[in-house]
């Protein structure tokens, strides 16, 4: 799956940055915007499939629960976020793209 | 031709053989792919059925082969007519054994829910209700997600999503919901229709009329026990949940 990021899936990887692990209600009490609980969850659970994030089961109170983390840092996301819309550019254009950032990072 | 000279006729020939080890090689393979690989629940489901198929698909086709070869039908010379006359049997028996078996590999898979509070409302509740008290199950998914079955073991499945987003109360509304299915012993179809889109009964459009009242006389009886402010709640969250999503 790409790596392209919605603003909410940012601001919530960034909340996440912060925690080592986090729960769904631990992330959400801290987004700065208000959204609904659920979708902070929906979101991390597309971050979960997207690989931004990892996740485990905790049996606990309630139940159980999500544990929420970041699998790499903001530098790796970021990372990650380029090669692949620049991995789209390319396989959508082709030899237009490669061209186009052959002369782009060409010019000093 | 007499019957007696059919019968003798009825022989086990190569591609029956063929036919079989083919089919049993399929039902092998099946069983190894759910017990090794990750798949999604309705894959897992239809692996099963697969499975079952395959397995039952050999006993059938002999026994087409007998009967044919008993009435004297022409059928039982010919390997293709007996297998396409021996698959919509096997397809019903794989399907009436997976309703049986598939509940029983959902348990066996999936971890309970040991939390006190959420077994002491299922306990008091099944109680209230004259019915044995099902196990609760965790389904490893973020999408709120509530099912039951009452089998020869009674269960309850809740998500992960489900216990995350919904308040307590809101929960004792879906595990009364669920409860009121077990207590009503809900059609067989239910299940399969939830489990499997590709369920053999799943197209009859009968059944979705069926589902859609025992989904109302559940809700009357969360709704009868506790009101229905809590159950308008988990129904929006999950709503929301779904609208989220697409």
């Amino acid at each position: 799956m790409g790596m392209f990021l919605s603003p909410l899936e940012e601001d919530i990887l960034s909340q996440l940055w912060t925690f080592e692990e986090a729960r769904v209600r631990d992330v959400h009490a801290r987004m700065k915007k208000k959204v609904a609980l659920t979708s902070v969850a929906v979101s991390l659970d597309r971050l979960y499939k997207k690989k931004a994030v990892n996740r485990r089961v905790e049996m606990g109170r309630g139940g159980a629960h999500y544990l929420y983390a970041a699998t790499g840092s903001k530098g790796e996301l970021e990372k990650k976020v380029v090669e692949s819309a620049v991995d789209k550019l390319i396989s959508s254009f082709g030899d237009v793209a490669v061209t186009y950032f052959q002369e782009r990072f060409g010019k000093k | 031709m007499s019957v007696n000279a059919c019968l003798v006729e009825v022989a086990v020939d190569n591609s029956k053989i063929i036919f079989s080890l083919v089919s049993f090689m399929l039902s092998g393979i099946a069983i190894g792919a759910l017990w090794k690989l990750k798949l999604s629940r309705k894959t897992q489901v239809g692996l099963m059925y697969g499975h079952l198929t395959g397995l039952f698909f050999p006993f059938v086709l002999f026994t087409t082969n007998l009967t044919c070869g008993f009435l004297c039908l022409p059928c039982f010379e010919s390997p293709y007519a007996l297998a396409i006359l021996a698959l919509p049997s096997t397809l019903l028996l794989a399907a009436l054994t997976g309703f049986l078996a598939v509940p029983l590999w959902l348990i066996w898979r999936t971890p309970q829910i040991q939390d006190y509070r959420l077994k002491e409302v299922v306990e008091r509740y099944s109680h209230h209700l004259g019915i044995a008290t099902p196990s609760l199950f965790l389904v490893d998914k973020a999408e709120p997600q509530a099912f039951s079955f009452r089998g020869l073991r009674s269960g309850v499945f809740l998500s992960v999503g489900l216990l995350e987003l919904l308040t307590p109360k809101e929960q004792d509304a879906v595990l009364i919901h669920e409860l009121g299915h077990i207590r009503q012993r809900d059609s067989l179809f239910k299940l399969s229709s939830k489990l499997l889109r590709f369920s053999p009964f799943s197209f009859l459009s009968g059944v979705q009329d069926v589902m859609r009242r025992e989904e109302e006389m559940a809700d009357a009886l969360v709704i009868e026990l506790q009101g229905s402010r809590y159950l308008r709640r988990a129904k929006r969250k999950v709503a929301s949940f779904a609208g989220t999503m697409e």
